[in-house]
């Protein structure tokens, strides 16, 4: 063997070594910048509570976390190239409930399998919804606007940010709940859906709790309810579903993050813990919830039984609507 | 300071084609998080400005729109630098641009409360309307032939098809691809058909690559350009705001709008699509001042008008501002600073255009064997940052070819790309309104300002299939 070639042989099994390690180790990890796929286009909520969180892990990795956005087709695209790249903890793939409990039912072929492409790790914050009334809409509680609906089937319209969307599919469980029939006015997004209920061209809509506060404090929206548990600290005089007299019609989104499925589990539980921290930290609770979310980090295995529950129920109503994708 | 930077930044980002200002804003807004929020959305609006002016840039050098809005820009303005004039093209866009930024402004500052009720009133029924006028603009940008453009024009239509069925969910068209679920890209089409298109045309083309070389004397716009253009900036100016108030496609709109309405008062229209300044002046005034209007119902309404503001909504909320109604009352500082700083975005980008466009221009001294290589490279990586996938530089290939046949065989691009942007949204807003309606017609006639539109529309429809009937049968 000549010198070059014991040179060469030995850089090889050197570099294999080295990356092997760097690989694999969750005590170096991480040991150069960390990217967060956003399948969502930038400015979005998904968006700003990843790139809130992904700011603080920066300052206690001392590496950067990239948000990177590849936004299309519900999710899919993103997800997708989340699915495809390299298991070492370097990619790592932001969610929200649409993407791991909705698409799965709502887009029959997915490029990926959503039950084996992915590992959970944790919840970062949940968004509760508001269900919100044109001001020149009579109803002014829930319990008036049921009482309209069921003295006129499908007479009223709600507005959603689009076909199987959250929000969207937040209403027909609240029609299941409620046993009214509604008419769909599907918009593109949320904003132009919020436009035209303030102008009342639509009655109803379901929207975020951070999209809708601002509108119903300024008196242009009124607020039925909220969708969640407890009532927002955004909007401490709209009532819960619950409080209005409507079971089990609690909904929303979340965001959580994942990564590819052959991740070190090492490695997980150290983004697991390091997410939590982040999470707690006072300045990011604070610009959490100035966003309108509540700010919540989970175990993988919790986070793996919410993304199983909401995609039974969704499923359940997507099928009984015979709901297809936007 | 931070104007300046930003203008800058902004023009240097959008001039690539491809990165317009939506996707411009989005690449740069992370840069402004680690400042305070003034500097940080001043820096943004000028970013904005800049990335408007950039995507000019390209329409007039290379034919290449850098975004929707500035698609018609191309028809006059490339048309004008084979002449030897991009340098009164690029001026003319850059005045006119900043008299419709700083009415605009004014606008802004004293009529917002009521342009947004005039905003609330357009319901799905007016926003279909609206779309129906601005779609029956094709026969103003088809050239001689009506029927080629309304030819081009169902292309684009059957191509604004694609993807899912807004109200049933049904796939359409997408033969199983992922990247065809939201529908066909305007972007890379329209890089494809005009920039690329051009390229393929061109080399056939020699006395094309010749006549850009004769004249390079003109840098900047002429008294009798300013002449010309003038009225043209002014009535684009107060179209372009009313339009932009408007939330959905209000600069793109505006600026064809803009152009048609130019054609028509045009003393020798006949002008128009072979180098006409007016043609430039108009449209760029036209999405200037819609770009302006947009702020209308995000600072009033806390809703935005357009795909950047939604993303400088999005840089607010990151500095913990609320949008909404209240952000006027709780944060007036701010908002009057962001009106400021438009203002001082469209003063720096006059300073910086007008001090660079001799610069710009010298890049079509370059010969046409390297400039030609270079646009293609431009339409690539153009295509490929819009989202990042390699689909899309296949789509924008497949309409390079599409486009040159369509120049060769006369048939509008403009139409096609204004149809595949207006298809999708009027066909929402149709259904969305006979949903509401129980699917009646009526809807769009007991509806004032839909009925006037509506009328508008098919009177545009009607007038010119008429004359064009007239002289079929007067030719027999």
């Amino acid at each position: 063997m000549s010198t070059l070639t014991r040179l060469f042989a030995a850089t090889v099994v050197f570099s294999f070594f080295s990356s092997l390690h760097m690989g694999s180790s969750a005590q170096t990890y991480p040991a150069k910048p960390v990217t967060f796929i956003v399948p969502f286009p930038p400015g979005g909520g998904t968006d700003i509570s990843a790139r809130t969180v992904a700011a603080k892990l920066t300052q206690k990795w001392g590496q950067s976390v990239i948000a990177e956005n590849r936004a299309g087709a519900a999710g899919i695209l993103g997800a997708d190239a989340a699915a495809k790249a390299r298991p070492d903890g370097y990619t790592l793939l932001i969610v929200n409930v649409g993407v791991t409990s909705i698409n799965p039912t709502l887009y029959p072929k997915l490029p990926y399998d959503p039950d084996k492409a992915f590992a959970p790790i944790s919840l970062l914050c949940e968004l509760p919804f508001v269900l919100m009334a044109s001001p020149s809409f009579k109803p002014n509680s829930v319990k008036e606007l049921v009482a309209l609906a069921k003295a006129n089937p499908d007479k009223v319209t709600f507005a959603s940010s689009g076909q199987g969307g959250s929000p969207h599919l937040t209403a027909e469980i609240f029609q299941l709940a409620t046993g009214t029939r509604l008419t769909h006015v599907p918009y593109k997004g949320g904003g132009p859906a919020m436009t035209d209920l303030m102008a009342g061209h639509v009655d109803l809509l379901f929207a975020s709790v951070l999209e809708g506060s601002g509108h119903i404090k300024a008196g242009k929206l009124k607020g039925l309810a909220v969708t969640h548990a407890k009532r927002s600290p955004a909007l401490p005089d709209v009532p819960t579903l619950a409080e209005a007299g409507v079971k089990d019609a609690e909904s929303g989104s979340w965001i959580a993050l994942l990564a590819p499925a052959a991740t070190p589990s090492a490695i997980i539980d150290k983004v697991t813990a390091d997410v939590k921290e982040a999470v707690s930290a006072p300045d990011v609770r604070e610009k959490l919830i100035a966003q309108g979310a509540v700010p919540q980090a989970s175990t993988p295995k919790e986070l793996q039984a919410l993304i199983d529950k909401d995609r039974s129920r969704y499923g359940r109503i997507i099928r009984e609507k015979g709901l297809k994708p936007e | 300071m931070m104007a300046v930077a930003g203008v800058l930044v902004g023009m240097l980002i959008g001039a690539l084609p491809g990165v317009g200002p939506p996707s411009g804003v989005a690449l740069l807004l992370p840069l402004t998080f680690g400042m305070e929020p003034t500097s940080g959305i001043i820096m943004l609006a000028a970013m904005y400005a800049g990335t408007m002016y950039g995507g000019t840039i390209t329409s007039v050098l290379i034919n290449t729109p850098g975004e929707s809005a500035s698609v018609v820009t191309c028809l006059d303005g490339y048309q004008m630098a084979l002449q030897g004039r991009a340098g009164p093209a690029l001026g003319i866009a850059a005045i006119g641009s900043f008299i419709a930024g700083t009415i605009g402004v004014v606008l802004l500052m004293l009529v917002s409360p009521l342009l947004a009720r005039w905003a609330l009133s357009f319901g799905p029924p007016e926003t279909f309307a609206l779309m129906l006028v601005g779609l029956t603009t094709v026969t103003m940008l088809a050239g001689e032939d009506p029927l080629k453009g309304y030819i081009s024009m169902v292309l684009g239509l059957m191509l604004a098809m694609v993807g899912f069925d807004i109200i049933s969910g049904d796939a359409r068209y997408g033969f199983g691809v992922p990247e065809l679920m939201d529908g066909v890209d305007f972007l890379p089409v329209a890089i494809g058909l005009f920039g690329l298109g051009e390229v393929l045309a061109g080399a056939e083309d020699k006395t094309a690559q010749m006549k850009i070389r004769l004249r390079l004397r003109e840098v900047l716009p002429s008294l009798a350009d300013w002449g010309q253009s003038k009225w043209a900036i002014a009535r684009g100016t107060v179209l372009g705001f009313l339009v932009g108030v408007l939330p959905g496609a209000g600069p793109t709109v505006a600026s064809f709008l803009s152009y048609t309405v130019e054609k028509k008062v045009s003393k020798t229209p006949e002008r128009f699509g072979k180098g006409a300044i007016e043609g430039v002046a108009a449209p760029e005034s036209a999405n200037n001042a819609a770009a302006t209007a947009a702020m209308v119902p995000m600072l009033t309404l806390g809703i935005p008008g357009s795909a950047t503001t939604a993303i400088m909504l999005g840089g607010l909320m990151m500095w913990g501002l609320r949008p909404g109604p209240l952000l006027f009352e709780k944060n007036p500082q701010f908002v009057w600073g962001l009106i400021a700083s438009q203002y001082i975005a469209n003063v720096m980008l006059l300073i910086a255009s007008t001090a660079l466009i001799p610069l710009f221009v010298r890049a079509l001294r370059i010969p046409y064997s390297i400039l030609m290589p270079l646009i293609i490279l431009f339409c690539v990586t153009g295509a490929y940052s819009l989202k990042n996938n390699l689909f899309d530089v296949g789509q924008m290939l497949v309409f390079g070819v599409i486009g040159y046949f369509m120049k060769k065989l006369g048939y509008s691009p403009a139409a096609l790309v204004l149809a595949l942007v207006l298809g999708p949204l009027a066909e929402r807003a149709l259904r969305q309104s006979l949903i509401i309606s129980d699917a009646g017609l009526g809807i769009f006639f007991t509806r004032p300002i839909s009925a006037v539109l509506m009328v508008l529309a098919l009177a545009a429809i009607a007038v010119p299939l008429a004359k064009w009937g007239r002289t079929l049968l007067s030719r027999t």
